[in-house]
């Protein structure tokens, strides 16, 4: 939590042009406030949420693309964007809302560049990740051979059918379920209205519980 | 509450069953059993989907990110071209772009070229005059080249990275 991400030195040699935060200021700090002393050149601030986001949209990620690898290398590509577009950044929407909306785009357009590999690589779920060497949903040691088969089962028909559901279900279940956005924020990253995003959501999770029945 | 309007509430019970605003829901679900058998079946889901757990970031996550950050920092082009550059992504229309790009790589040449004149000191000027241009010239195309990745990065629904209107 405490580790600064960039060269101290380069937060040293930026101008002072504007009156910078110490580090400790912002945790009381909104996001939108800190994006803003970013702008006039506080890095420190986007350490801070770097630090404070780098895992729900790397966990995001994965879960969008099931590939530990290219998950980073697309989380670290949320954030250049962010950092790029640091001087075009009104505070009109929730910082988050905003990076959630340039990880699922960059998601969107990361399937769709890989969509012949993808169609190909669903089918082996489970097998070792070709580019870290592992399967990286690990493996409780403690249970037995049998009823490990059936978690890995059960793990690859979760995400097969996750992965299935359309586009905007898929990224809406992963907002809502593994990163806890409400309806109102999903929404708002997918241009929906939050009755849309209710029923969009209402229809994911029926389909997997259809799907999914035999394992419950 | 109908049971239609019950249903389709069930996942955000399922995700905050406390939350004041699902008081309606809980009371209708306690009360109607058909929406009981949905809640549990649907709460099985989310159960299931539990399992699926993400790994830790990588401990190489916030260096290479460190690194790309500092080329980023390092190669940030003078203010303004970022604010055209963020103008030509997020705020024009998409039918203006070649033309913005065309335009931005003329005002590149003419600015390059005249902050090299004023920056250059007069008695090498005639020595380092194609060593300037040259480095005028790479500076225009590397320019070009970034400007020309980012347009094809952009796919149509890549406008969506802009903030919200709302
Ligand atoms: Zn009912």
């Amino acid at each position: 939590m405490a580790t600064l991400a960039l060269n101290p030195q380069l937060v040293e040699q930026l101008p002072a042009t504007a009156q910078h935060h110490a580090p400790a200021d912002f945790v009381h700090m909104d996001d939108a406030a800190i994006m803003l002393e970013l702008r006039s050149g506080n890095m420190a601030g986007f350490d801070y949420l770097i630090q404070k986001y780098r895992k729900p949209i790397i966990h995001f990620m994965y879960r969008m693309v099931h590939n530990q690898a290219v998950a980073e290398e697309l989380a670290q590509e949320v954030f250049l964007r962010v950092y790029r577009s640091r001087e075009t950044y009104r505070a009109e929407a929730r910082f988050s809302t905003w990076l959630y909306r340039i990880a699922t785009n960059l998601a969107v357009n990361h399937a769709r560049d890989t969509k012949q590999e993808r169609s190909a690589s669903t089918i082996h779920l489970d097998e070792v990740d070709p580019e870290t060497g592992t399967t990286p949903d690990v493996a409780d040691s403690a249970i037995g051979a049998e009823s490990e088969m059936l978690r890995r089962e059960r793990l690859n028909a979760i995400r097969q059918h996750v992965l299935a559901l359309p586009e905007r279900q898929r990224m809406a279940v992963l907002m809502h379920k593994y990163e806890g956005l409400d309806y109102k924020q999903i929404g708002d990253v997918l241009k929906l209205s939050e009755s849309a995003t209710k029923s969009l959501l209402f229809r994911a999770y029926q389909t997997l519980r259809e799907k999914l029945k035999t394992f419950v | 509450m109908i049971c239609r309007d019950s249903k389709s509430a069930l996942p955000d019970l399922l995700l905050d069953p406390t939350a004041p605003t699902n008081s309606a829901v809980r009371a209708h679900v306690d009360s109607c059993a058909e929406c009981r058998r949905e809640l549990a079946t649907l709460e099985a889901t989310f159960a299931l989907l539990d399992e699926w757990k993400a790994p830790e970031p990588s401990p190489y996550f916030d260096q290479k990110l460190a690194v790309r950050l500092r080329e980023e920092q390092a190669n940030a082009p003078a203010g303004w071209l970022e604010r055209m550059r963020a103008r030509l992504l997020f705020n024009t229309g998409r039918q203006f772009r070649p033309a913005f790009a065309a335009a931005l790589a003329v005002a590149l040449l003419v600015g390059g070229g005249t902050i090299a004149n004023l920056s250059q000191h007069p008695a090498h000027r005639e020595t380092s005059a194609t060593i300037t241009d040259l480095q005028v010239f790479d500076k225009n195309d590397q320019a070009l080249q970034t400007m020309d990745q980012l347009l094809q990065d952009e796919s149509p629904s890549d406008d969506n990275a802009a903030q919200p209107t709302t």
